[in-house]
């Protein structure tokens, strides 16, 4: 690769080159382990709200169950420590394939069943696992959950767990950003455009869809195993209806359908919910009416809405030409 | 096999089933007509909940407790129809994520007006005490929730058949857009079934009360098990949301009691085999499932 690739890279990615920039030098500049942490859930929520938005944005898949994989993470890491001597490793490679076989069902029921449906039995079938973790109380330890979840040795303190997370939500972003601009990303696309047309080219919708839903899902988990490692309890809440909404406010308040969308979103929202509810008892009213207001009145988010922005800045003319100038990808 | 105990689960299960079929009935005619999945329709139960246990504590009325409850789901349905629905018509994925929205707003609204503790709703004089027949213990609460869910089913299928305005929304589920081509008014319909469907919901929540007392997870938990209800019986099938009400009501009685923690499981396992086996739910009309 010659230096003017490079540089034509540098220049591409220069928001996220200062961002990240930022977040490397940030535990250098104030380290205070509070800030720490909300950042780590921050981090492992981008990366949660992007696989969401892999199927919200991207495939055109209504999911109302995306807390399952979570939730699978989470409790396949709590169970497997507490009853196996599996390395941390080969757990991961277990849930993998757990996520799998969830995505492979799912799959089946999205090609039978669409749109509001197919969030229904999504719905469901994250209920059904959120009854069986109440149930199943003796594995489980339904309510109450599974405390003293334990960490790899080697990400032991805060600060290596931050560049850890900070690391994973990179990973995971260069994943998408990858997939997306790839040719099966393109044909995702398609699907959620028109499904038909993609069925009457000759693409197999089936393999596309379980791609998607594949992807989401193991990122999905991976997400909820680096979350539940982090906090060191597993909880059914983490699989229920309230943790899906979550993750849907994150992508829709970012903005569904973009990549830097769910990870602003996420972002937003971790950090609303934090001072809203250190000063109001009934915090959520007003995220609620935030959320409603993004849905009503920028309906693509506000990542999504930056074109229509720019658009108009750039009619005003002057100075905020150049701004619309730089907003642009 | 028939002792005192089934009779009392049936009897359960049919009023919980009642319960449930006033909240499905207007999901699914609303979904029927204006293909919204309207979230707020458990809050508004609840809602009817708090509201005709004000009303009875403040006048000692039951009845003008239950007409209240109505009375509010109505007003406030039509009101969210023409100021919340009506605007963003034909943009389902937005439609879906507002009345999310608003379902989770009104349900802290309803802590920060009378708290989040459970609440006690005190039945009337006459509906306290237990009919005995035989070694059979029939409560009459129990039994006015039948009864009055049997009454609101017998007029809702009157007004569907027998009535004008009844046809022309049925007509509008099978296809709004040549009831428009006819010269009527469609949007008022629709503002009509809107607050038809919230009004039933909610009086169904004031008659609840007494029976399940007042708190705000009722407005989360029965949305999940109507949405499963009306599912099961089919969207936009009047008669679908009655069996598949009445199915979930009787699983969640007799399992919950054989089976306690798996009723839920239940609902969500039958869900997924209608949905395999007959996507269109056991009494909806094919094609449907289709690119909604």
């Amino acid at each position: 690769m010659d230096a003017k690739k490079i540089l034509q890279f540098l220049q591409s990615n220069i928001w996220i080159i200062i961002l990240v920039g930022g977040m490397i030098l940030y535990p250098f500049v104030s380290y205070h382990p509070y800030w720490l942490s909300l950042l780590i859930t921050i981090f492992i929520f981008a990366a949660f709200a992007l696989s969401y938005d892999l199927l919200l944005g991207f495939t055109g898949l209504i999911s109302f169950g995306h807390a399952l994989f979570f939730g699978l993470g989470a409790y396949s890491i709590a169970i497997f420590s507490r009853f196996t001597e599996l390395s941390f490793g080969s757990m991961f490679i277990l849930l993998a394939v757990a996520a799998t076989v969830i995505a492979l069902i799912k799959t089946a029921f999205a090609m039978r069943v669409r749109g509001i449906y197919f969030a229904m039995i999504t719905l469901a079938l994250a209920q059904f696992f959120w009854v069986l973790v109440m149930t199943l109380s003796r594995y489980t330890g339904g309510e109450d959950g599974m405390p003293r979840v334990p960490r790899p040795d080697f990400l032991g303190d805060r600060l290596t767990y931050y560049f850890f997370a900070l690391g994973f939500l990179l990973l995971v972003y260069f994943i998408s950003r990858r997939f997306i601009n790839s040719p099966t990303g393109r044909v995702l696309i398609g699907i959620r455009e028109n499904e038909e047309r993609m069925v009457m080219l000759g693409y197999n919708v089936f393999k596309y869809k379980l791609f998607s839903l594949t992807l989401a899902g193991i990122i999905g988990s991976f997400s909820g195993a680096i979350y539940v490692m982090f906090i060191n309890i597993a909880f059914p809440a983490l699989l229920n209806i309230q943790s899906t909404i979550d993750v849907l406010m994150m992508t829709i308040v970012g903005g569904v359908g973009t990549l830097h969308g769910p990870i602003f979103g996420a972002a937003l929202v971790r950090l609303l919910s934090h001072f809203l509810s250190s000063h109001f008892r009934q915090w959520i009213i007003i995220f609620g009416i935030i959320y409603i207001l993004i849905v009503v009145f920028m309906p693509l988010g506000i990542f999504g809405g930056i074109p229509g922005l720019s658009k108009w800045l750039e009619k005003r003319g002057g100075w905020l030409k150049w701004i619309a100038q730089k907003l642009k990808p | 096999m028939f002792d005192t105990l089934f009779f009392n689960l049936l009897l359960n299960g049919l009023a919980h089933g009642m319960l449930i079929f006033l909240i499905a009935s207007g999901l699914s005619l609303i979904f029927g007509l204006m293909r919204v999945v309207n979230f707020t329709h458990g809050s508004f139960f609840m809602f009817g909940a708090y509201v005709g246990r004000s009303i009875y504590l403040a006048t000692d009325s039951f009845v003008l407790a239950i007409l209240g409850g109505l009375l509010f789901g109505f007003v406030c349905g039509g009101l969210v129809e023409r100021i919340a629905i009506r605007p963003f018509f034909g943009n389902r994925v937005q439609l879906l994520l507002l009345t999310l929205g608003m379902m989770l707003v009104m349900n802290e609204l309803v802590k920060i007006i009378w708290g989040p503790t459970i609440l006690r709703f005190p039945r009337p004089d006459y509906l306290i005490g237990s009919f005995m027949l035989g070694d059979i213990i029939l409560p009459y609460y129990r039994m006015f929730i039948v009864g009055f869910g049997l009454v609101v089913l017998v007029i809702v299928y009157l007004f569907l058949n027998k009535t004008r305005l009844g046809i022309t929304i049925r007509a509008g589920v099978e296809n709004p857009e040549m009831v428009q081509s006819f010269g009527i008014n469609i949007k008022q319909v629709f503002t009509f079934t809107f607050a038809l469907g919230v009004s039933l919901a909610s009086v169904g929540g004031a008659i609840s009360g007494p029976f399940l007392s007042v708190y705000p997870e009722i407005a989360m938990d029965n949305i999940l098990v109507a949405i499963i209800a009306v599912v099961v019986g089919g969207i936009g099938s009047f008669g679908g949301s009655v069996a598949g009400s009445l199915l979930i009501g009787l699983i969640n009685s007799f399992g919950g009691f054989y089976l306690p923690q798996a009723a839920m499981a239940f609902n969500v396992v039958l869900m997924a085999l209608v949905l395999l086996v007959r996507p269109q739910g056991l009494f909806g009309r094919g094609g449907v499932t289709g690119g909604r």
